[in-house]
């Protein structure tokens, strides 16, 4: 008859509860006997003791860049998009100027870029030039 | 002003300074990639400084954790929204199987191992597991930081588990 109850009342997510100490002090005591006398349950709540073990044990992540609340987010497509439209700019006033983009002219606009890249929105020396020939989306 | 209740909001660099590598881990465990983490993480410094957060006298670590959360599962909901053919899963219907005790499992799963199966959960699994075992939160906490039943974030670390041993044992 004891078997039978419990078969019929494997403790489940209790399991995790008890593991994470989250059960009232009644309930823990009687999960804990009922995990003594039920090879099922006791099973299970090693299995889960070595999981939580486990995420538990990950360590701590280190942001690779200082942490900052800037405003607003540049995100991966967008700062593309503002890369390609710099490079754009960057080639007109070129072609306006007269001088052929060459490869002796590549790393000026490298270096727009990278100032670009790095700088907050309001920084982008191509924005005091030619503001209206860069469309900057924000939006992810 | 008045309302000796309300604290005043902690300043984002002093929150940045002390609680950045406790934010950074909760963001990379929830996003899985540093991108996506130092997005996240910022995100949240972003409302502290906006002061768009009510601050709560209590755990500094869990009102990070409640609005990091929110944050992320804000930008979940919205990439799901996009057109991109990936329905949205209903995590309460995901039934794994019971997890079978393996001892060797312990010694054999390696930290990079771990993080790829907390990576390949559900994100409401994810989330649930997150907040308990590496924010630290209790269930009470994570009940009231996503607004569901204490029965219900009890399942989901419960599956969340099963679902993470069987990926490593798999």
């Amino acid at each position: 008859m004891t078997d039978d109850l419990d078969a019929t009342a494997h403790l489940g997510d209790a399991l995790s509860a008890l593991a994470d100490g989250q059960l009232p002090a009644d309930d823990a005591d009687a999960a804990r006997a009922h995990v003594a006398a039920c090879a099922t349950c006791a099973a299970e709540l090693l299995a889960v003791e070595q999981v939580r073990a486990l995420v538990r044990g990950l360590g701590p992540v280190e942001p690779r860049r200082p942490l900052v609340a800037a405003v607003p987010q540049v995100g991966r497509t967008s700062r593309l998009a503002g890369v390609a439209a710099v490079a754009a700019a960057a080639a007109a006033l070129l072609a306006l100027s007269g001088v052929e983009p060459d490869v002796g002219r590549a790393p000026q606009v490298a270096s727009l870029v990278q100032v670009h890249a790095t700088s907050p929105v309001n920084a982008d020396p191509m924005s005091q030039i030619a503001p209206a020939a860069i469309p900057v989306s924000l939006e992810r | 002003m008045t309302d000796a209740e309300e604290q005043p909001v902690p300043d984002w660099e002093q929150v940045a300074r002390e609680y950045g590598r406790f934010l950074y881990t909760v963001a990379f465990r929830l996003s899985g990639n540093h991108e996506d983490a130092q997005d996240l993480a910022q995100d949240v410094l972003l409302r502290v400084r906006r002061g768009l957060e009510t601050y709560k006298p209590g755990s500094m670590e869990g009102w990070l954790s409640r609005i990091t959360t929110n944050v992320f599962l804000d930008e979940v909901r919205r990439r799901r929204r996009r057109p991109q053919g990936v329905l949205p899963s209903d995590p309460d219907r995901v039934v794994p199987p019971a997890p079978a005790a393996d001892v060797v499992l312990a010694e054999q799963a390696l930290p990079e191992d771990v993080q790829g199966a907390l990576a390949s959960l559900p994100d409401e699994f994810r989330v649930a597991v997150v907040l308990c075992d590496v924010a630290g939160r209790s269930y009470q906490e994570i009940s009231d930081a996503l607004g569901v039943p204490l029965g219900t974030v009890r399942s989901r670390i419960h599956r969340g588990r099963a679902l993470l041993r069987e990926a490593l044992t798999r």
